[in-house]
């Protein structure tokens, strides 16, 4: 899938205004294959907008994105299938149960051999046992880990988390490391969030975006949790 | 440059203005009274000005809104907005004055004739074009969705005349049409008409103009308020 | 032309599990329309010397108020859990996702009419069995489902979907309200497909410009 020369995701001077104000302005960022990397950033700052406009969800006033080589809003479809998305809203159907909402998305990804991926994926996840439940008598975790699967069905090689480990319980947080971590190297992640030990831990290389651009950018291997709190004060003047 | 533009606008007005009051005097000193439907004819002279006004600012506003879509040109968008506020308050002006003048000359206040109808049809389109600019959650998406209705909005009315004018030979009622129709008009009557919907056309640049400029300095203040806040 | 297919046919599906689940949709439909009959009988006084002539336009007025309805609310089951961006984040073409909504909701409106007609025929004693109606009442529910899930999209985006669904929907679609009101009208009294042609024409094309328009232009409601 991964088309080779190309990196995973190259954004080229973004700018996305809502009239006549601009959320992100210029913004620039290059992330390779088997990157982790995390962007913080205070409320505001423009994080959801970016990783709405990545998810094609909304398209950008001006710059260009590439995914996997492919220019984002020209080849839209194709971008689609490349990457898996989680917010914090579910995006499933509360009146179907999970393999239902599994069985469904998985038929509009064209996936060949939907019901083995489906048993793939829920194995790993753990949630065969409650896959024939459905979602409206779920507890929330157990949605959030339906949602997980149903965000890696298609077996994407780059993931964008939006916030992922707001409002989830310890097992879907270990989960959403776990996967993380095991896909480090083989997925590429991209994630947005409040929590600065979660988000530290967890990358490769950890982002800080204000005034709409990304202002910081270091591998995480050279910083410390403390020093990157207090970097992270000095760019944003919060502590978050 | 500035003063070149307040002295365009400046010009505007003021030939709007004398034409306006050039009209005032055809109609109601110089225009002859017609024979059969006495002075109420005279509201003929703003009625059809206003009828032709009215549908341009829609024509206007289908313009503006394919521009804006296309282009997303914001000068378009105001052009459509401005131009929509304009139509509403002409078509209103224009069915008003239907009723004073149906009373008169027909016996009824309002007849469900093929134009008067689709007028009011009308007229709900671009008022729901309106609150659906009000109601929208930014002013972009206002815009946009203003925009999509513009267009749908013009390709229905022929729809609804067609319509409309079956329907009334289906149903057919006790009057039908204008009194007078264009042939029986006396040669001033034709010129005063033709000179009041230049005057009109007029009111309408003039209008259009001073509200462009007006959403254009209201942006510009709600950016910079904008600006400072953040 | 298949994957269009496959995937209209995998979103109807969905539609029609999760509303064969919930019936939200056709039984609040139903039960609106059945209140408006019982009023439109106090309302008026309907011997049978005016019931035909009056008919045609009760039957209507329930099928465009009780229909509103559940326009009002097509979009409401994709923002419960934002499912609405799950379809968009799918390789799915916007136009199917317009195409397999407006579907599902003329299958829905359709049921309610169905429904409703039997029970129209029973408590004013009136008979709509005629292959005629049922013809002119499938068209025109095409035209209501194809523009009605088009400004659905936009009145669901809106800070007030209640005032603005009506407000966008009932001035637009007057030209098929019209055309269907008196086609049924005409076969009521006994009249032919000669009598109704020329309005099914206007029917069929406003159909076909809606379904045209909303296809082109659906991409542009789902945008932020």
């Amino acid at each position: 899938m991964q088309s080779s020369g190309s990196p995973a995701i190259q954004i080229d001077g973004l700018t996305k205004s809502y009239g006549t104000y601009d959320v992100l302005h210029g913004l620039s960022m290059l992330v390779n294959w088997g990157e982790v990397v995390s962007i913080f950033g205070p409320n505001g700052s423009g994080k959801s907008t970016l990783i709405k406009i990545l998810a094609t969800l909304s398209p950008a006033s001006s710059g260009k994105i590439w995914i996997n080589g492919l220019d984002s809003q020209e080849y839209s479809h194709h971008v689609r299938r490349n990457i898996g998305v989680i917010t914090h809203d579910m995006m499933l159907y509360g009146h179907l149960t999970g393999l239902e909402n599994l069985l469904f998305y998985g038929t509009l990804f064209h996936i060949q051999n939907v019901e083995r991926r489906i048993i793939e994926v829920s194995e790993s996840l753990n949630i065969s046992s409650f896959l024939n439940k459905r979602v409206d008598t779920m507890s929330h975790g157990m949605r959030k880990r339906i949602s997980l699967a149903r965000s890696i069905l298609h077996d994407p090689p780059i993931l964008l988390l939006d916030e992922p480990d707001a409002g989830i319980d310890q097992i879907a947080l270990d989960i959403l490391g776990n996967l993380t971590m095991s896909s480090k190297g083989k997925r590429t992640i991209v994630m947005t969030t409040h929590n600065i030990e979660i988000g530290f831990s967890l990358s490769s290389r950890i982002a800080i975006i204000s005034n709409g651009a990304i202002s910081y950018i270091q591998e995480s291997s050279s910083k410390t949790v403390d020093e990157f709190k207090s970097d992270y004060k000095s760019f944003t003047g919060v502590t978050n | 440059m500035i003063s070149s533009r307040i002295n365009f606008r400046l010009l505007l007005h003021l030939t709007t203005f004398l034409v306006m009051l050039y009209v005032l005097y055809l109609i109601f000193l110089s225009v002859p009274t017609d024979k059969n439907l006495g002075i109420s004819q005279r509201i003929f002279y703003f009625h059809v000005p206003l009828a032709w006004s009215g549908f341009l600012c829609f024509f206007i506003v289908l313009i503006g809104s394919i521009g804006y879509l296309w282009k997303k040109s914001l000068i378009c968008d105001r052009l459509a907005h401005a131009s929509s506020e304009i139509g509403v308050l002409f078509i209103t002006l224009m069915l008003m004055s239907g009723v004073l003048w149906a009373k008169p000359v027909w016996g009824v206040w309002w007849t469900w004739d093929p134009r008067l109808t689709t007028s009011l049809i009308l007229w709900l389109i671009y008022v729901a074009y309106l609150m659906l600019r009000a109601y929208s959650s930014n002013r972009q998406q206002g815009a946009k969705y203003a925009a999509l209705l513009g267009i749908a909005g013009f390709i229905d009315v022929p729809i609804v005349y067609l319509s409309i004018y079956w329907w009334r030979t289906v149903h057919p009622q006790p009057l039908v049409g204008p009194a007078t129709s264009g042939g029986g008009l006396d040669p001033s009557m034709q010129t005063a008409l033709m000179i009041s919907t230049l005057a009109f056309t007029l009111v309408l640049i003039s209008l259009l103009v001073e509200r462009m400029s007006l959403f254009r300095d209201q942006y510009a203040l709600e950016t910079h308020v904008a600006s400072i806040k953040s | 032309m298949r994957t269009l297919l496959k995937d209209v046919k995998t979103m109807v599906w969905k539609d029609i599990v999760a509303e064969a689940r919930n019936k939200e949709m056709v039984t609040s439909i139903l039960t609106f329309a059945i209140l408006i009959l019982v009023i439109f009988n106090f309302a008026l006084r309907l011997t049978p010397q005016i019931i035909l002539e009056l008919a045609p336009g009760i039957l209507w007025i329930t099928f465009i108020f009780s229909g509103l309805l559940g326009l009002t609310r097509l979009f409401v089951v994709e923002q419960e859990n934002n499912t609405i961006h799950g379809l968009l984040l799918s390789p799915v073409s916007r136009e199917n996702i317009y195409v397999s909504k407006a579907i599902s909701t003329f299958l829905f409106m359709f049921v309610s009419e169905i429904i409703v007609i039997p029970l129209f025929s029973i408590l004013f004693n009136v008979s709509l069995f005629n292959l005629l109606i049922f013809a002119v009442i499938i068209l025109t529910t095409i035209g209501f489902a194809s523009i009605g899930t088009f400004f659905s999209a936009i009145a669901t985006n809106t800070k007030s979907r209640e005032i603005m669904m009506p407000m966008l929907f009932v001035p637009i679609v007057v030209p098929i309200i019209i055309a269907a009101v008196i086609s049924t009208g005409i076969v009521i009294q006994g009249g032919g497909w000669d009598d109704i042609y020329k309005w099914v024409q206007l029917i069929v094309v406003f159909d076909i410009l809606s379904v045209v328009f909303s296809m082109l232009a659906f991409e542009q409601t789902l945008q932020e």
